[in-house]
Parts: structure tokens; C-alpha cells; sequence
């Protein structure tokens, strides 16, 4: 027993992809056998562990308060369904151009702000969220207004629609999330973490703390606006009421709970969030009290969240080691102060 | 190598560098001394960008580097540490030492994005040059802990492999010795003149621990209220009535 358990954390500490791909075919395999429902609560959290960990690379890795990302993820929603209704091009056509356009688009709508940090930042972003929904709502002729459009679902090796985005899903987000974790292990991911901790110490040693920032934003847009293009398909109608701040809210839930700065947090984040949703949707008129209540104990008796408890477990010790740092295969530390290594 | 030329900085009314003048040769250790608030550590937020002087001129290398940015500073080789030790704290102890050597790593985004083996060949690469410099400054054994785990004078000696680690042609020390031991200072004076003679780095040292002044440096300016008032050797700067009066006092020969 203690050589598989021991070669497991040997693999998931060197970064194998093959641990992720593994959970993602054992997911696959269990998706297919899903009624509809359920299916359609995986399909979810498997889109938003892609937007959660875009989202994770900028809150957590570069400590960078962002308020615009259910605004880049909406704009992601809309790209793809309003491309797809408007001119008829293909769902993977449609999807690359909303991906490509949001980070894009969501790099060059932040650049003024990226020069603030810390709460100026979140307002700064929070207004361009609020200025993109008032465009979602108003721009009627494109948009469809306030009452949304009804985007066009896929269909993909003869199976159904829910099935068919599942599947698309997980492999995109599967192929996201390897690509993520492997750039927070190398320098990309040290300067993150150094404008995190002090940006003045950072620039000090060479790290342009502006093009950083722009790179992590870039990253987050680009996973938020692939993410929203998913999730047009799943939920097959787009309205603005889907991307509002609200949504934005739970997306950084998510990512706390899950556990800041760490990539196996933005899987477990929206897995917990989503099956408490559904748990407490019986409890109509406590719900948001339950969930609430849930929330604070979080934040008073699990601040770090989920993920840094399963390192430790990982780690085999009363350690709260790290998935992150440069894949040599030694003992690593790159970590948000969540889960960071600590001696005991 | 580095030099400040009729340099001044303001905050508002607040004079901070007043026409301020002297420079760093090729190869040298020199003592930047003074009271508190004379203006050392403004001094040297303007030679690494974090300020930018209203009047005044400053050259590394013969390059004017007045207006460049902190980050571009320090990839034309100019590295400094900070009066308080600024050591990441989301990172361990040699990740914190790579961090000097990231400007322009081997691979670009995309090779980082998809792991390209370049990417391994060159974090190895670092983590061993970064090693290598851990075990000069005495710090190997502490590479995997955490920066925040260490004691002060410890993180101050990570903070001066991390600057080190890229060869710097100037390296900036804003007073090292605080939170060391006498013993350990003897052993930082002699590690910053090895500094000297192994990588043939230009040194400009703030320090109120004089016996470190006198061990490393062969050369002292004194600044008082912003002014440069002294410059030459040690002994000589020592016995200015300037210097005595403004920053070392009546007593100091009495006692030493």
C-alpha cells in the first residue's frame, strides 16, 4: 500500500499530467451514465472549474482583485451564441473567435486599470462589468435585450446535446487546466507570486510587474470567455441575467472555497458550490441563509479552503506542501499563502 | 560605473536629495553613511527607478537611467536589497533566489503554456545556478523552507543571493548588517568583499554599522538633510567636524 500511495504524491508533486487526465476519463465515464439532470450539474462544474481556474491565476497566484469576469465570461456566452444566430458560423468557429476576442477584448478593457492594485482595481473592473451589462441589456438589436436569445446547442459522435457539451467540456477544460498548471510552475508563475507578495521587490529584480499583470489577466479573460462559450451551449438560452454580479459573487466563492492559489482548488470549488446550490434549491427561503452560514464557516474555520487539507494529505506529513514550482521533481514551494509550505 | 549627477527629489515641500553628486567606480565597495533622513535610502529608490528625480542625472555604465523603470534597471544589471528584508513569502527560499534570474528566461509564454523542454532544461538550469549561490552565501541548507520561515538576518543574506544570482555589474546594499550578530558581521564584511573580488561587482553600501563600513569599503560619501558633505576614505570622512557633527558625535573617537 505504501508504494502506490507514496508514487502518487511523487507524481502529483512533479506535475504529471497524468493524474488529471485519469480523474478527467474516470469523470467522462461517469458523466455518460448520468440521467440528464445530473449530467447537466457536472457539465457546470466542469465549465466553471475552467473559468475558477483563470479566475484562481489572478486572485490567487497574482493577487489581483477582479470584479469583470462574469462580464468576460457573459461576453464569452454571448460571442459565441450571437455568432452562431446572427451569421450561422459553426459551434467550434464561433467558440475559438469568443475565446480569442475575450482575451483579447478583456486585456484591452482592463489595461487603464491594470496600473491600480487592491480594491481600486476592483472598482475599476467593477465598473467595466457593470458597463458590459448595461451593453448586453441596451444593445437590443444584437444582444436580444434583457430577455436573452436562444442560443444553438451541438451534437457530437451521435450523442445528445448534454452529452455532447459535457464532453467537449471536459476536454477542453481538461487541456486548460494542464496548460494553466504547467505556466504557474515556471518563472511566469514566480512572478506572479513576487507581485503578489511585494511588487516593488519584484520590478527590483527585474519582473515587469505591468506586463505580468497583463499576462494574468489575459490568462483569466481567455479562460473566462472559453468558459462562458461553453456554457451557451449547455444552457442553450444566454440572457444578461446569467452574468451579473451575483454570478460574479459565487465565482470568487468558488475559488476561495476551493482554496486560493491552488489549481486543484478550482476543481474542488465549483464541485462544492454547485452541489450545495442544488442541495439547498428544497430550502426555498433558507436558502440563502444556509448558504450564507455555510459560507462563514468557511471563512472562520477553513480560510484556505479545501484544497490545502488534500495537500496535507498528499504530502503524507503535517505539512501543508504545494502542487506548484518547476517539474525537477524536488520538494517545491511556489504556493499562495493558502497552502504554502510550511515546517512543523 | 554608476553616476549621480546634481541629483534632486522633493515630496511636495520636503526636500529629500539636494543637488546630491558622487559616483561608483568599477569594481569599488563605497559606504553611503549618515543620520536617519538624510536621505540614503531616497538616494538609492532614485538610482533604481522607484523615484523619479525632479533635476539631476544618473548613469550605469555611461547609459542614462534617469527616467528608465525599476524593472529596466535592473535587467541593465543593477540590483539592490531593501532595508526591511522583501523576500516573497508564497515562495521558498531558492524559488525566491530564481526570481533574480527571471527577466528573460530561454522560453516565452507559449513554451511555458505547453511545457516545452525548454522550459525544464532552463528551470533546472536556475534552481542550480540559484543553489550555487544559496551554498556561497551559506544558505543551502535552508533552499526548500519557506522565505517567511527564516529569522531576519537570515532572510537579509537570501535577499543578497537573490540579487547576486544574476551577476550584477552594481549591486545596491541598504543597510545588510541589521538583525546580525558582531560575529556575523565580520562574516557579511568579508562576504561583500569577496563579492567584489569573485564577480568584480561595484558595491554601494548604506550602513550604520561602522565596523562593517570600515571592514568592506574603500571609499565613504556621508549625506546630511539630503547633501552630500563628505567623500573619500574611511578614516579621512570620519574625521570631517562635518561628519562628527551631523552624524557620528563628539564621543566617537572617545570610545573607539
Amino acid at each position: 500500500m505504501a508504494v502506490p500511495v507514496q508514487s502518487i504524491r511523487s507524481a502529483w508533486r512533479s506535475g504529471s499530467w497524468v493524474y488529471p487526465v485519469a480523474i478527467a476519463v474516470v469523470v467522462a465515464l461517469i458523466g455518460m451514465t448520468l440521467n440528464p439532470y445530473l449530467l447537466f450539474l457536472l457539465t457546470r462544474v466542469v465549465i466553471f472549474s475552467m473559468l475558477v481556474a483563470g479566475l484562481n491565476v489572478l486572485m490567487g497566484y497574482s493577487g489581483l482583485l477582479s470584479f469583470a469576469h462574469a462580464a468576460l465570461f457573459g461576453i464569452g456566452a454571448y460571442v459565441t451564441g450571437l455568432m452562431q444566430v446572427h451569421l450561422g458560423v459553426p459551434y467550434p468557429v464561433a467558440l475559438l473567435t469568443a475565446t480569442v476576442g475575450v482575451t483579447g477584448a478583456g486585456t484591452l478593457l482592463v489595461l487603464p486599470a491594470l496600473r491600480l492594485s487592491g480594491i481600486h482595481l476592483a472598482i475599476a473592473t467593477l465598473a467595466v462589468a457593470q458597463a458590459v451589462h448595461w451593453v448586453l441589456i441596451n444593445w437590443s438589436a444584437v444582444t436580444f435585450g434583457a430577455g436573452g436569445f436562444r442560443a444553438p446547442s451541438i451534437a457530437i459522435f451521435g450523442l445528445n446535446a448534454t452529452q455532447s457539451i459535457f464532453l467537449t467540456s471536459l476536454v477542453l477544460t481538461t487541456i486548460g487546466y494542464l496548460m494553466v498548471r504547467q505556466l504557474v510552475r515556471t518563472s511566469f508563475g514566480r512572478k506572479f507570486v513576487a507581485i503578489r507578495d511585494n511588487s516593488v521587490a519584484a520590478a527590483a529584480n527585474g519582473v515587469n510587474v505591468t506586463a505580468t499583470k497583463t499576462i494574468a489577466f489575459a490568462l483569466s479573460a481567455g479562460c473566462a470567455g472559453l468558459a462562458g462559450g461553453l456554457y451557451s451551449a449547455l444552457l442553450g438560452f444566454v440572457a444578461p441575467e446569467s452574468f451579473n454580479l451575483e454570478q460574479m459573487i459565487l465565482m470568487k466563492v468558488m475559488a476561495v472555497v476551493g482554496g486560493l492559489g491552488t489549481m486543484l482548488g478550482s476543481m474542488i470549488g465549483p464541485a462544492l458550490v454547485i452541489f450545495l446550490q442544488e442541495q439547498l434549491r428544497d430550502s426555498q427561503g433558507w436558502l440563502e441563509i444556509i448558504f450564507g452560514a455555510v459560507l462563514i464557516g468557511f471563512v472562520l474555520f477553513l480560510p484556505k479552503g479545501i484544497a490545502p487539507l488534500i495537500y496535507r494529505v498528499l504530502a503524507g506529513k503535517r505539512t501543508e506542501t504545494v502542487e506548484t514550482g518547476p517539474r525537477t521533481g524536488q520538494k517545491v514551494g511556489l504556493s499562495a499563502p493558502t497552502d504554502r509550505a510550511v515546517e512543523n | 560605473m554608476l553616476d549621480i549627477r546634481n541629483v534632486s527629489l522633493s515630496f511636495g515641500a520636503l526636500k529629500v536629495l539636494n543637488n546630491a553628486s558622487f559616483s561608483l567606480g568599477k569594481g569599488e565597495v563605497l559606504g553611503l553613511i549618515g543620520p536617519n533622513g538624510a536621505g540614503k535610502t531616497s538616494m538609492m529608490n532614485v538610482i533604481t527607478g522607484i523615484h523619479r528625480p525632479q533635476t539631476g542625472e544618473i548613469r550605469l555604465g555611461g547609459i542614462d537611467i534617469t527616467t528608465s523603470k525599476p524593472h529596466e534597471i535592473a535587467e541593465r544589471g543593477l540590483r539592490r536589497t531593501f532595508q526591511t528584508s522583501l523576500l516573497c513569502s508564497g515562495m521558498s527560499v531558492v524559488e525566491n533566489v530564481m526570481l533574480g534570474l527571471e527577466p528573460q528566461p530561454a522560453y516565452g509564454f507559449w513554451g511555458a503554456l505547453v511545457g516545452s523542454p525548454k522550459v525544464r532544461q532552463w528551470e533546472e538550469e536556475a534552481r542550480q545556478k540559484s543553489m550555487e549561490m544559496l551554498d556561497w552565501m551559506g544558505m543551502a541548507a535552508f533552499a526548500d523552507r519557506p522565505g517567511s520561515s527564516l529569522s531576519f538576518g537570515q532572510q537579509r543574506l537570501v535577499e543578497i543571493a537573490r540579487a547576486l544570482v544574476s551577476r550584477p555589474s552594481v549591486l545596491l546594499l541598504d543597510e545588510p548588517a541589521v538583525g546580525l550578530t558582531a560575529p556575523r558581521v565580520d562574516e557579511l564584511a568579508e562576504k561583500i568583499v569577496s563579492i567584489r573580488t569573485e564577480f568584480g561587482t561595484s558595491i554601494l553600501l548604506i550602513e550604520h554599522v561602522m565596523q562593517l563600513v570600515f571592514a568592506a569599503c574603500s571609499r565613504v560619501v556621508v549625506m546630511n538633510a539630503g547633501e552630500v558633505i563628505a567623500d573619500g576614505d574611511p578614516k579621512t570622512v570620519t574625521a570631517d567636524p562635518r561628519v562628527v557633527e551631523s552624524y557620528l558625535g563628539r564621543g566617537y573617537y572617545a570610545e573607539s
